[in-house]
């Protein structure tokens, strides 16, 4: 017999089936509202928690030199985080003092410092910026806890402080700051990339998840013009030029005429573009520790005076005055010109540089002594209109277009203002301010038969392949002078280092051609005791493979041209020349001298000693002057010994006297 | 229906009205006063108890061998596949990991490779070769006398070896 249902089972069987049916139901809107109402914010939800959108960085390019070494780079490096809540959670103070010891031991900061980053008040703390992989490495194998380490990239300049104001450097989000990472940078800098993907906790990627990668595209290399031995042999040179004059900087850029390549750059005192913001050199130190304007002084570091500042050129500028004169047969190379030391010019006098008249000379011994008298008459001679119209042809007025940041024109002043005094100063260079470039790139083309050319920084642009993506050709601007002025000048420009005061400059063998400077700084707008004391020049003269200017800023001591700044060239000129393999031509008489080591004294009695000087180092002799005349480079030598003529041995004495 | 009522139809027995409310202290209800009574409607003569027949249900076969034997490895096969789709998903999963942590290694890899580079093209520098060639290889650059320059007009003159063969011909 079956057992009687009992109602009150019944009812509690009913009851409970009655409230698992409002549970079900009650869940089953629950669910609904999650799945239809809400779905959208929780769909978000699950879409950013899941989701991982991380950034993929793109290279940023390299910078090569012309024969493809490399300048400028990008390395990963790792930047250290803590996190101090979960640093400090649960130690004491002993022990976290002993952990920021070890970090701070491992990272080369001060312990003090760590510590008080370490337990700041806040979420998170960078401890460190720029470790390599082995720092990185000792602070994972502490297994600290809250420690983090962010993998970034870091701009690396393998060889230092080289070319540091061509090159320039980046900020802390890798973008050009300055020189050529800035100007180039929209081609350096490429185009990030986003790698978006489903992942757990840890970041890994799930199996099932969605994936979404966008390549990053990586940033363009850029071919420069220069070369790095060449630029090796110029920063060598002024930084020994540096020591021996000491000198508040020495500027020098070395050209090819041809192409206006710019072979080398170079500024020094100069800084490390690794730790651009921390000056290397003593005196910019110095300054940036009392400056109260920091961002000043390291702008002031950084700049590349080449191409942004201006500087009276002096007797350098009478290269362009003699040419702009013979191309408009205002004169000829055979006309005389008279020299009594001064010139009179609408009521005002100007003195040569020398006590000594020159006496009667033509346009080429005139350049060889650096005749201002005679510069101011050709000026003159010329005319204001027919001056500037050749200031024009040779971009004195104008900007070069140099592909660099920050270029800055010629301080020129205007023709409506320009009276015959200031005509005849402009004609030997002073009353106006060029950049170095501009005056580097205008003599040049003497050397490329009456070319001018545009200089530039940058031949190329190269994927990561080293395909090329751009070419830039070398641009002519105009041609200035003919074939036939461009020869004379080149004579004229021999000359004046074979026979006249560059002869400090003079490389047995080869034909070098130039001209010396030397011109009053302009201080506080008016004329001060410094001098920018200058040489421009070029070689082999018979076919110019390369043009020079070397400029040295406020020498100590001696500070003309031909002794301070024209020995720097020379330095540089004979080891580019063996470089680039021009192979030397010697004379019989001078194959015999190399032979023999030996050497001719030349007649240095009636010159001022500014100019003997440079006569007698282009006979590689050494001179000794009188300890009365230990600061005076204007004295005229009324004795020799030896006496002229004589055979000695290279690197000899040659004793000079004064009155 | 009244529980008389639903007792006297379904398959429950039925309790008589004096069981009943001796169980269940409930009065069963008068019949005589049921509703409609007086609307000509007598009260109910006791109606025989009609016992329905419950039909017999055929006694259920025993699940054959063969039939459970499929059961059984159709189970297992069902079984082994759905483990096995787990354990592959499981081991994909696995895979992928693997994969993200070597390609975490070969970027690790690729970067110290270039910062290597960085370090060699630094030590290759044309100022460390020239000091390694100066300070330790103790090299010097060659004097003007020193050096010999070959051209391509360049004739071999007043040799010992010319004047051999000349006179070696002369004889001839």
């Amino acid at each position: 017999m079956k057992a009687p249902v009992n109602l009150v089972h019944k009812r509690r069987v009913a009851i409970g089936f009655f409230i698992v049916a409002l549970l079900m139901v009650a869940l089953t809107f629950r669910v609904a509202w999650i799945q239809i109402v809400d779905a959208e914010e929780y769909t978000e939800k699950a879409i950013l928690q899941q989701t991982n959108d991380t950034a993929i960085q793109a290279k940023r390019g390299i910078i090569y030199d012309r024969n493809g070494k490399e300048l400028a780079t990008s390395t990963t490096c790792y930047t250290l985080w803590v996190w101090p809540a979960q640093f400090t959670y649960e130690k004491t103070d002993a022990e976290i003092k002993e952990m920021c010891g070890k970090i701070a031991e491992i990272i080369d900061k001060d312990e003090e410092k760590v510590l008080q980053s370490a337990t700041k008040d806040t979420l998170m703390v960078s401890l460190a910026k720029y470790l390599d992989k082995e720092t990185a490495d000792k602070i994972r194998a502490l297994k600290y806890s809250g420690l983090e380490l962010a993998e970034g990239t870091k701009r690396n300049y393998p060889l230092g402080n080289f070319a540091s104001q061509v090159l320039g450097s980046v900020n802390d989000d890798n973008q050009g700051r300055t020189g050529l990472e800035l100007q180039y940078d929209e081609f350096l800098s490429g185009v990030p990339g986003r790698w978006v993907k489903n992942t757990d906790i840890s970041g890994n990627e799930l199996v099932e998840g969605r994936e979404e990668y966008h390549e990053a595209q990586d940033g363009l290399n850029v071919v420069t013009t220069l070369d790095e031995a060449i630029q090796y042999y110029v920063e060598k040179a002024i930084d020994e030029g540096m020591e021996k004059t000491g000198a508040k900087r020495i500027m020098c850029l070395v050209m090819d005429p041809k192409t206006g390549d710019i072979l080398a750059s170079a500024v020094t005192p100069g800084f490390d573009p690794n730790n651009a913001t921390v000056p290397t050199d003593e005196t910019y130190a110095e300054e940036y520790e009392k400056a109260k304007n920091k961002s000043e002084v390291l702008s002031k570091m950084w700049r590349n005076p080449i191409v942004s500042d201006t500087y009276e050129p002096g007797s350098t500028f009478k290269l362009i005055t003699a040419s702009s004169a013979i191309e408009e047969k205002a004169i000829t190379t055979t006309e005389t010109f008279s020299c009594n030391s001064r010139v009179t010019v609408a009521g005002v006098t100007l003195h040569c540089w020398s006590n000594t008249n020159h006496g009667t000379q033509t346009i080429k011994q005139a350049v060889g002594n650096s005749c201002n008298p005679v510069m101011a008459k050709v000026a003159t001679k010329m005319g204001k209109k027919t001056f500037y119209k050749y200031l024009d042809l040779f971009g004195i007025t104008e900007k070069t277009g140099v592909d660099y940041p920050g270029e800055a024109g010629a301080i020129v002043q205007s023709l409506e203002n320009v009276g015959p005094v200031e005509l005849a100063t402009i004609g030997y260079g002073h009353g106006i301010s060029v950049t170095p470039i501009q005056l580097l790139t205008a003599i040049s083309s003497i050397g490329n038969d009456g070319v001018l050319m545009q200089p530039r920084y940058v031949k190329a642009l190269t994927d990561s392949e080293g395909k090329i993506v751009e070419e830039y050709e070398p641009k002519v601007v105009r041609k200035v002078l003919s074939t036939k002025t461009a020869n004379e000048m080149k004579e004229i420009m021999e000359y004046v280092v074979a026979e006249a005061g560059g002869g400090n400059a003079k490389i047995t063998g080869y034909r070098i051609g130039g001209k010396t400077g030397t011109a009053n700084k302009v201080e506080n707008g008016s004329y001060g005791k410094n001098y920018y004391s200058s040489f421009v020049g070029m070689a082999p003269m018979d076919n110019p493979q390369v043009s020079i200017l070397v400029v040295v800023d406020s020498p100590k001591g001696s500070y003309y041209g031909s002794i301070v700044a024209a020995p720097i060239a020379k330095s540089i000129l004979s080891d580019v020349l063996r470089y680039m393999n021009i192979t030397p031509e010697y004379t019989d008489a001078e194959k015999a001298a190399i032979e023999g080591n030996y050497t001719v004294v030349p007649d240095v009695v009636g010159k001022e000693f500014s100019e003997a000087a440079g006569i007698l180092g282009g006979k590689e002799l050494k001179y000794s002057r009188p300890k009365s005349a230990r600061d005076d480079d204007n004295f005229t030598v009324v004795d020799q010994y030896p006496k002229a003529g004589t055979k000695v041995k290279k690197n000899s004495v040659v004793y000079v006297y004064k009155e | 229906m009244t529980a008389a009522e639903r007792a006297y139809t379904s398959d429950y027995s039925y309790i008589p009205p004096s069981t009943y409310a001796r169980d269940f202290a409930q009065q069963l209800p008068d019949r005589s006063t049921y509703p409609g009574e007086g609307k000509g409607r007598t009260s109910r003569p006791d109606r025989e108890k009609k016992i329905r027949e419950v039909p017999r249900t055929q006694p259920k076969s025993p699940v054959s061998r063969a039939v459970l034997v499929r059961s059984v490895i159709l189970l297992v096969i069902a079984g082994v596949l759905l483990v096995g789709t787990v354990w592959m998903s499981a081991k994909a999963t696995e895979i992928k990991y693997s994969i993200n942590k070597t390609n975490k290694e070969i970027r690790t890899i690729e970067n110290e490779i270039t910062s290597l580079k960085v370090k060699i093209e630094g030590a290759n520098g044309i100022e460390s070769v020239e000091e390694y060639a100066i300070n330790e290889l103790k090299m010097k650059y060659p004097s003007a006398n020193q050096c010999i320059y070959i051209e391509e007009d360049a004739v071999v003159r007043d040799t010992l070896s010319a004047e051999i063969r000349e006179k070696a011909y002369s004889k001839s």
